[in-house]
């Protein structure tokens, strides 16, 4: 056995880059496994400890003003464990330059952290019952602005611009990620200050007594959720009851949860992917350059060792392979995830991270190497095994699969032999070209999927904020307008022009299905908000009478076809509608109709909107958004180019977990490639001597492997490019959610360089075999078969 | 013999180095072969034949030494320089006849005519011509996987003979062969040498076949041991092994 183990070690040594390659490859299949699945357990770890350690109410209860005694009441509730009363109360916020944003003032009892939505300071300390005009600020905001502990804030209390000193910063589970609102999808710690202050000071400054607006609460331990609802609902009932939120609808919580879902599963696909690459990349390679021992297994077996003997060397050596590379993943793999878990909870704001090893993950990435290693190794030299032993031993690698006449194509098309050689090379060598393409293939799917989902993401955005969206400001209001407020809105320096709607939220049903959207009565002719319809339709003929657009998200949701009738139920009551067309754009849940017949289902006299769009003077701006959030009734100003910069303030994340991606692709792409490559040389090292020693040139050599690379990633493009293409689709549809969809998109600009890269990857991993090949002993090479 | 000498080996030596030991396979090795001189090397196993050839056919660098063609120094030569001078000045018949797998048998012929010459069309009938030589015109269009051992022998020397080099170097070309096969493949080689004055240094070490060559010289631990010279050499169809 002593001698089998020397035999494999030599192998190994004298096959060492292709096995560095592999190992390569292997090692990142792993550790992406490990890394990216492992981060997003890490994640949900780290948010449920945030929320179990500052206490994150299971329900919070919005009332129009209530006296403070009846959080003693909810209190005494046995299945309440701990309750806390509060004042919140948005207003606005003055910037330094001026610029109005939001703040929600969360005002709190200052003897001591509060019961429930404890605060996890960063900085400074909590509220004390002697500060005057104090203020704990959020991080986000904090961060955002740079704040530090001493500053002060200054939010709008009763009408007047009230300085406030930070004593803290810290994060707070309800705000782990800024959303004001469910409608607001982005998280905006730009223009959204939350603030906590003192609950009498607050009181006192606004004169309201000792009252509070907002309970929240924790279940004692088994109590039934719903039944303690019902309860603290009659007993808030009185007070002005306006809204409950259980734990799961707490918008930074279901953006987070949106937000991890969305990584989870492209982080899962994407270590599944890589894992499957690697994998299959390893039995390509290992089981070539196992079919090409085959001499030397029928010697081994002539020699006298037993088919089992020979199988467990061969078995051996791609093991030790699999073995390798799963170290490699594990060492790389273990320090990223802690390092992705990091970066991302930062960016998220989640405090307390936890970083846990799992085994699971480890142990799925180790079989899954090892599974594929053993299914490498053990078909060909099975197969060898059944040889008898002369066969195998005169079988050169190649002529045993040059078979058949030549071709009656190849004889009718007669091409120079120098092309000749390569083609034939390419197909009539199927097992060991299919294998050499399935590299390149998936070397394509690596890239296309890692740059794809810039593309995407990319195309996306501009899309939406180029092509579809074409106002420069979204104005709301708190209820709906009329035409008086419009003209006031008209005359404001800078508004060019504006385009009224209504947007509505509405429960959508068909066929048996239901789903929540947002309702947006739009002009037939507007100029400002693009709808995306098939080429034959025009908006007026498509928001015709009770006709409505509907995202394909939503005609998805539904299941509708082009005449199906659809059942709205809004504040104005319930309507017919008939789905005409889907527009494709990336918000998910919207649905479109005539402004014109969404005013006459009103029933108002006159017409009225509660959204407007605007095109403004690109100068006047600033100024503009001022003089709009003066207007009574305006509740959000947002301007497009401050979206935008949100979303790609986002989108930072979104590009370094990408980058990640693609560096590790592109990494695992070149390993393939060059292994490809190299073997494909270094298998006909004989034939290659012997061409040289008849007198071919060095030059000749390298024109004929080149050309046979050419003729290779020709074959292999359109597969290449189709499959990446599909799988990039496959893999950015993981990222859809009802809030936004993606559409998966590849620049042509991408499939280009994509595929030159690869030829030109092609083409300079092979330079190396060439090399050897031209400085080969020949007198060595021509001698024997090995 | 000096004068006309066209191959002269001239104090050559050829050692490997293997760890701490040397391997000395050829060891001043001194021998002058003329135009169309038909020579057979003989020796035991490891006795340096095959050294000999190579270090002749420039796919070996002497250790020290000259190796003189037609009057230039081949060892003097840089690689593209030791390519050139196989392509036009050598023809190689191997021991394991080294065909090229995806070529068919004419197409094998055809890859070696096309080193020197560039005319397609040509090359295909003149790649017959020389498979219509060794009888095997009716098998072109064969992948070599699917000929004999012998009929790929006959391929690799049909391929040897294509450029008409004037130094013809095999080894052991009747190693693989039965008795008749051998026969024919060695009676193509005299002819040659008879007729176009080719140069062919063949080694063996089946003595039988000695007795056809011009001379026959013997090598023992990498030098020459004796040299036999065949004032009448025997037709091939008197060999028998
Ligand atoms: N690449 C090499 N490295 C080390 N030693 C070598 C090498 N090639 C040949 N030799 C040694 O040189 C000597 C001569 O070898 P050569 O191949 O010329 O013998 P040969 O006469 O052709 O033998 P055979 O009849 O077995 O083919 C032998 O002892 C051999 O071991
Ligand atoms: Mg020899």
């Amino acid at each position: 056995m002593n001698i089998i183990w020397r035999k494999t070690w030599r192998d190994l040594l004298s096959s060492k880059a292709q096995s560095i390659a592999l190992i390569i490859i292997v090692g990142l299949g792993v550790a992406s496994l490990i890394s990216m699945a492992g981060a997003y357990r890490d994640l949900s770890t780290s948010y449920q400890a945030t929320y179990e350690t500052l206490h994150f109410a299971d329900v919070s209860f919005s009332v129009q003003m209530a006296p403070a005694a009846v959080v003693d009441e909810v209190a005494a509730l046995p299945e309440v464990q701990a309750v806390t009363g509060r004042l919140v109360i948005d207003s606005g916020y003055v910037l330094p330059d001026d610029e109005p944003i939001r703040t929600r003032l969360i005002a709190v009892s200052p003897q001591g952290m509060p019961a429930v939505n404890a605060l996890y300071l960063k900085q400074g300390r909590f509220l004390r019952p002697d500060d005057r005009r104090a203020a704990v600020v959020e991080t986000n905001f904090a961060e955002y602005y740079g704040l530090q502990v001493g500053d002060e804030v200054t939010p709008i209390i009763n009408g007047k611009k009230t300085p406030l000193q930070i004593v803290g910063i810290g994060s707070s589970p309800e705000y782990l990620v800024v959303s004001a609102s469910k409608q607001d999808i982005l998280p905006s710690p730009r223009t959204f200050a939350v603030l906590f202050v003192s609950l009498p000071e607050l009181q006192e400054m606004l004169g309201l007594g000792d009252q509070i607006n907002n309970v929240n609460l924790i279940f004692a331990d088994g109590a039934d959720g719903a039944t303690v609802i019902k309860e603290v609902e009659r007993i808030l009932q009185p007070y002005g009851l306006s809204e409950t939120v259980p734990h799961d609808e707490v918008p930074s919580h279901a953006a987070l949860q949106m937000d991890l879902d969305g990584f989870r599963e492209s982080a899962n696909v994407m270590a599944f992917l890589m894992m499957f690459v690697a994998a299959m990349a390893m039995y390509a390679m290992l089981s070539r350059l196992i079919w090409s021992q085959r001499p030397q297994i029928g010697l081994m077996k002539a020699l006298g060792y037993s088919d089992s003997t020979v199988m467990w060397h061969y078995l051996t050596f791609t093991l030790l392979i699999a073995i390798a590379g799963s170290l490699l993943g594990i060492l790389l793999g273990m320090p990223l995830a802690r390092t992705i878990t990091t970066t991302y909870a930062t960016e998220l704001g989640i405090p307390l991270v936890r970083s846990k090893f799992y085994p699971d993950l480890l142990a799925t990435g180790v079989l899954m190497s090892l599974f594929f290693a053993v299914l490498a190794g053990i078909s060909p030299a099975r197969a060898s095994a059944r040889l008898a032993p002369a066969a195998a031993m005169h079988l050169d690698p190649a002529t045993a699969l040059t078979k058949g006449r030549v071709s009656i194509f190849e004889r009718w098309i007669r091409v120079p032999l120098s092309l000749r050689m390569p083609l034939r090379d390419v197909f009539r060598m199927p097992r060991r070209s299919l294998t050499t393409a399935l590299g390149i293939i998936l070397s394509f799917v690596l890239l296309l999927v890692g740059l794809g989902m810039m593309d995407s993401m990319n195309y996306m955005l501009d899309r939406n904020f180029k092509t579809i969206e074409r106002w420069d400001a979204l104005v709301l209001f708190n209820a709906p307008q009329t035409e008086n407020v419009l003209d006031k809105i008209k005359a404001i320096d800078g508004v060019k022009k504006v385009e009224t709607t209504l947007q509505i939220p509405v429960r959508l049903q068909a066929g048996g299905l239901e789903e929540a959207a947002y309702l947006v009565a739009l002009p037939v002719d507007s100029q400002l908000h693009a709808l995306q319809l098939p080429s034959n339709q025009s908006p007026a003929e498509a928001l015709r009478g009770n006709q409505m657009v509907l995202t394909n998200y939503l005609a998805d949701k539904l299941s509708l076809k082009a005449g199906d009738t659809i059942t709205v139920q809004s504040p104005l009551g319930s309507q017919e509608f008939t789905f005409s067309a889907t527009t494709d754009e990336i918000g998910g849940g919207i649905a479109y109709a005539s402004f014109d017949t969404i005013q006459s289902m009103s029933g108002m006299p006159v017409p009225i909107f509660n959204s407007l769009y605007i095109t403004l003077d690109t100068n006047k701006v600033k100024a503009a958004k001022q003089a709009l959030y003066h207007i009574p009734g305006v509740a959000s100003v947002q301007i497009k180019q401050d979206v935008l910069k949100d979303w790609q303030g986002m989108m930072g994340l979104f590009y370094a977990f990408v980058g990640v991606i693609f560096i590790f692709a592109f990494v695992m792409a070149f390993a393939l490639l060059f292994n490809a490559m190299t073997i494909n040389v270094l298998e006909r090292q004989r034939e290659f001597a012997t061409m040289r020693a008849i007198g071919a040139s060095d030059g000749l050599i390298a024109r004929l492997v080149q050309l046979e690379i050419i003729i290779m990633w020709l074959a292999t493009l359109v597969p290449g490019l189709l499959i990446g293409w599909w799988a990039n689709a496959g893999f950015v549809s993981t990222f859809n959610s009802d809030l936004f969809v993606f559409i998966p998109y590849i620049k042509p600009a991408t499939f280009a360089t994509t595929a030159l890269v690869i030829l030109l990857t092609m083409v300079l991993s092979a330079i190396p075999a060439i090399r050897h090949i031209n400085r080969l002993d020949l007198a060595e090479a021509t001698k024997i078969i090995t | 013999m000096t004068q006309d000498a066209l191959i002269q080996l001239q104090h050559v030596n050829k050692d490997y180095q293997m760890g701490d030991v040397t391997v000395h396979a050829l060891r001043d090795m001194n021998l002058d072969i003329a135009t169309g001189e038909f020579i057979v090397l003989l020796g035991p196993s490891g006795s340096g034949k095959t050294t000999t050839l190579n270090v002749i056919g420039g796919l070996d660098r002497p250790s020290s030494g000259v190796v003189r063609v037609a009057g230039a120094d081949i060892t003097a030569y840089n690689n593209k320089q030791l390519t050139q001078y196989r392509r036009q000045n050598v023809g190689f018949i191997f021991q394991f006849f080294n065909l090229i797998p995806t070529l068919t048998a004419g197409e094998n012929v055809e890859f070696a005519l096309a080193l020197v010459q560039k005319d397609g069309r040509r090359l295909r009938d003149r790649a017959r011509e020389l498979l219509d030589m060794v009888g095997l015109v009716d098998r072109a269009d064969h992948f070599p996987s699917q000929l004999s051992g012998g009929e790929q022998q006959r391929v690799a020397i049909a391929r040897a003979l294509a450029n008409q080099p004037p130094v013809i170097l095999c080894d052991e070309p009747t190693g693989n062969l039965d008795v008749e096969t051998g026969q024919r493949v060695l009676q193509v080689m005299r002819d040659l040498s008879r007729e176009h004055s080719t140069t062919v240094v063949l080694v063996t070490h089946n003595s039988a076949i000695a007795p056809m060559a011009d001379r026959v010289v013997r090598l023992h631990s990498g030098g020459i041991a004796d040299i036999t010279l065949n004032e009448t050499p025997a037709p091939v169809s008197e060999l028998s092994w």
